[in-house]
């Protein structure tokens, strides 16, 4: 049964969702979960997700609300965001939406008589259900699918995009598109013309050619012997880029933290705080991330030495799961299932 | 009524609506309600807050609004591919009839964006309802294919090289298999349905009012020379409504308004006579 409500958050604005309740005949159990949208796709999420996990879980006996966070969606009230949608994710990370999944549990708590709750949601819902949960004592568990780990800004977005040379060192597998477009312009008389008079952009072309030759240099040098291969990297030195993604697949030390800053890329503290305060109160967490995300959430986040790195998690009632060739939003078939399947997992331990 | 969210039928399904009450201002047009038909898949998603703005403008003015969703669609109940653009213009009359009884009148407007708009223009409804069409798809046959090329679009960026061809996705359609289009499970039936669709068509001898609203991202951008033919053919009001962010994708703003869009609406509601 899928029921249209509204309730009032922690500053009195209407939010709007829908309540999934399990049908007649259907056992009903303990636990309900609060399903959180990421923030920009609203209550249903990219392609409903949310609609077909809260249907799938209200068919299991378990009570699901889905809503939309305040300003957003069909809800009241003001997000307090500003206009970018970079800020907007910005504020999800920081917690700003924390007291609409609590009013969100309240309400569900109220309505079907739950005694312990799940948080689970993809990206900016997975953080904000970390915040709640937090400050609860009645959550069993986490789906966290996707959780940022770091902190967007517009900022960060306008810095980038007037520094092309920065962008490519932030994000070197964009580098393929300048050079595609540079290629593009080889046979265009009126770029001829503007490279000539030194109108075109150097640095961005300087620095698309020192990435594309790094990637060549790192494909070469594994097949020296080691001797001439310490010799290339001592004589490049200088010459190519260092490899510093915008996702390092490594731990984040200090140098490479610093480095993140100059490019506007900051790891969100905040996320090992609320983490650390989960696991205090012995919630448990699955991980979920898609295989496009995973080195971001590992080189930020998962092989952080404050809490003990991912392969510890295990102990304290932590999984990690990667879908292997998905995307972000889960739309693929086999990336569907990961996503049914962990929450499954996670609900029935529950209870 | 005091306006809201809540489920209301169409045939065995139920869709779900929101509706914006009117203000005390009472409309030019007199007593209306203006129901808005939605775009499909992530457009629908990423078109809320526009379709919002536009509902809240439309209310403030003193009509009634009517956002609803199409079945499989948003929040109302079904599988998205359980429906067909048969059963969506079904849904259309529901939403229309639940306007009336729900907002206690007798005439509505009909008001859709891209391919919403071309199934309201389709529709049962849109014979005896005015139609706003906001950015309209017009060849539905574009429309079905250009959704292929999401999927192989998807594909691409996944898997770093090119997959099958279009071609290649219609004979799965037609051996009964789906197409995955960003996680909506494309049908035969759907793939049909809209192509089949054709807003010159559909709209060919319409005597009732007809806004076409061409929306384009500067004031030097070139105007739908597809939408001022179609207009001409069949005497609809075309407007133009430069909107620098896009009303129905991700852009780097969140989207709360289209002040043109509103104004275009707007003057052409204003304009409307009750009939006599």
């Amino acid at each position: 049964m899928e029921t249209a409500v509204r309730f009032e958050n922690d500053v009195h604005d209407t939010l709007e969702g829908v309540l999934h309740t399990p049908d007649d005949g259907v056992r009903r159990r303990n636990v309900g979960v609060v399903w959180l949208s990421a923030g920009q796709k609203v209550r249903q999420g990219a392609w409903r997700m949310n609609v077909v996990i809260a249907r799938r879980l209200a068919a299991r006996g378990v009570p699901t609300i889905r809503f939309d966070y305040r300003g957003l969606g069909d809800s009241g009230g003001r997000s307090h965001h500003g206009d970018m949608v970079m800020d907007l994710y910005g504020f999800i990370q920081s917690g700003g939406f924390k007291g609409d999944a609590l009013a969100a549990a309240r309400f569900l708590r109220e309505e079907t008589g739950v005694r312990r709750l799940v948080f689970g949601g993809l990206c900016g819902g997975a953080i904000t259900g970390l915040f709640a949960g937090a400050e609860l004592d009645d959550v069993a568990g986490h789906v966290a699918v996707d959780l940022p780990v770091t902190i967007s800004s517009a900022a960060r977005q306008r810095f980038l995009e007037s520094n092309a040379a920065d962008l490519l060192r932030a994000r070197p597998g964009e580098t393929d598109t300048v050079v595609a477009l540079y290629l593009k312009k080889l046979t265009d008389v009126a770029a001829w013309r503007r490279l000539l008079a030194g109108e075109s952009d150097y640095a961005l072309l300087r620095e698309a050619g020192r990435q594309k030759l790094r990637g060549l240099v790192d494909r070469a040098l594994p097949r020296l012997p080691t001797v001439a291969r310490d010799a290339a990297e001592r004589a490049l030195r200088g010459v190519l880029p260092p490899v510093e993604p915008e996702a390092p697949a490594g731990p984040v030390d200090a140098a490479v933290a610093a480095q993140m800053q100059v490019t506007g890329e900051v790891r969100n503290e905040l996320v090992e705080k609320v983490f650390a305060e989960v696991l205090r109160r012995k919630q448990r967490v699955a991980f979920l991330n898609s295989s496009s995300y995973h080195p971001t959430f590992m080189g930020y986040f998962g092989n952080g030495a404050a809490l003990g790195d991912a392969t510890r998690w295990s102990d304290r009632g932590v999984t990690l799961a990667v879908a292997p060739d998905t995307n972000h939003i889960f739309s693929l078939e086999n990336a569907q299932r990961a996503l049914f399947d962990t929450v499954d997992a996670v609900v029935d331990a529950a209870g | 009524m005091a306006g809201g969210g809540a489920f209301f039928p169409s045939g065995s399904r139920r869709l779900y609506g929101y509706v914006h009450a009117p203000a005390a201002v009472p409309a030019a047009y007199g007593p209306a309600a203006v129901v808005f038909v939605h775009p499909f898949m992530e457009e629908r998603q990423d078109a809320h807050p526009f379709l919002r703005s536009l509902a809240e403008a439309v209310a403030a003015k003193g009509l009634w609004a009517l956002r609803f969703d199409l079945h499989g669609c948003g929040d109302s109940e079904g599988e998205w591919h359980e429906a067909t653009v048969a059963t969506w213009r079904d849904d259309v009359g529901a939403a229309v009839a639940h306007a009336r009884a729900a907002c206690g009148v007798d005439r509505v407007v009909l008001c859709g964006l891209r391919f919403g708009a071309l199934l309201a223009a389709t529709s049962e409804p849109a014979r005896e309802c005015p139609l706003a069409l906001v950015q309209p798809t017009t060849k539905g046959a574009t429309y079905a294919m250009d959704m292929l090329r999401a999927y192989l679009a998807a594909e691409m960026v996944l898997t770093k090289r090119a997959g099958v061809s279009r071609d290649v996705l219609v004979e799965r359609l037609r051996a009964g298999e789906t197409v995955n289009v960003f996680g909506y499970q494309l049908t035969a039936a759907q793939f049909d349905g809209l192509r089949e669709a054709d807003l010159a068509t559909a709209l060919q001898g319409r005597a009732l009012p007809t806004l076409l609203v061409d929306v384009v991202k500067t004031e030097t951008a070139r105007a739908s020379n597809e939408l001022a033919a179609i207009a001409a053919a069949v005497g609809a009001t075309l407007a133009r409504a430069v909107e620098p962010q896009p009303l129905h994708a991700e852009g780097k703003v969140h989207l709360t308004r289209a002040p043109q869009v509103e104004a275009a609406v707007g003057s052409w509601l204003d304009a409307l006579r009750p009939p006599t």
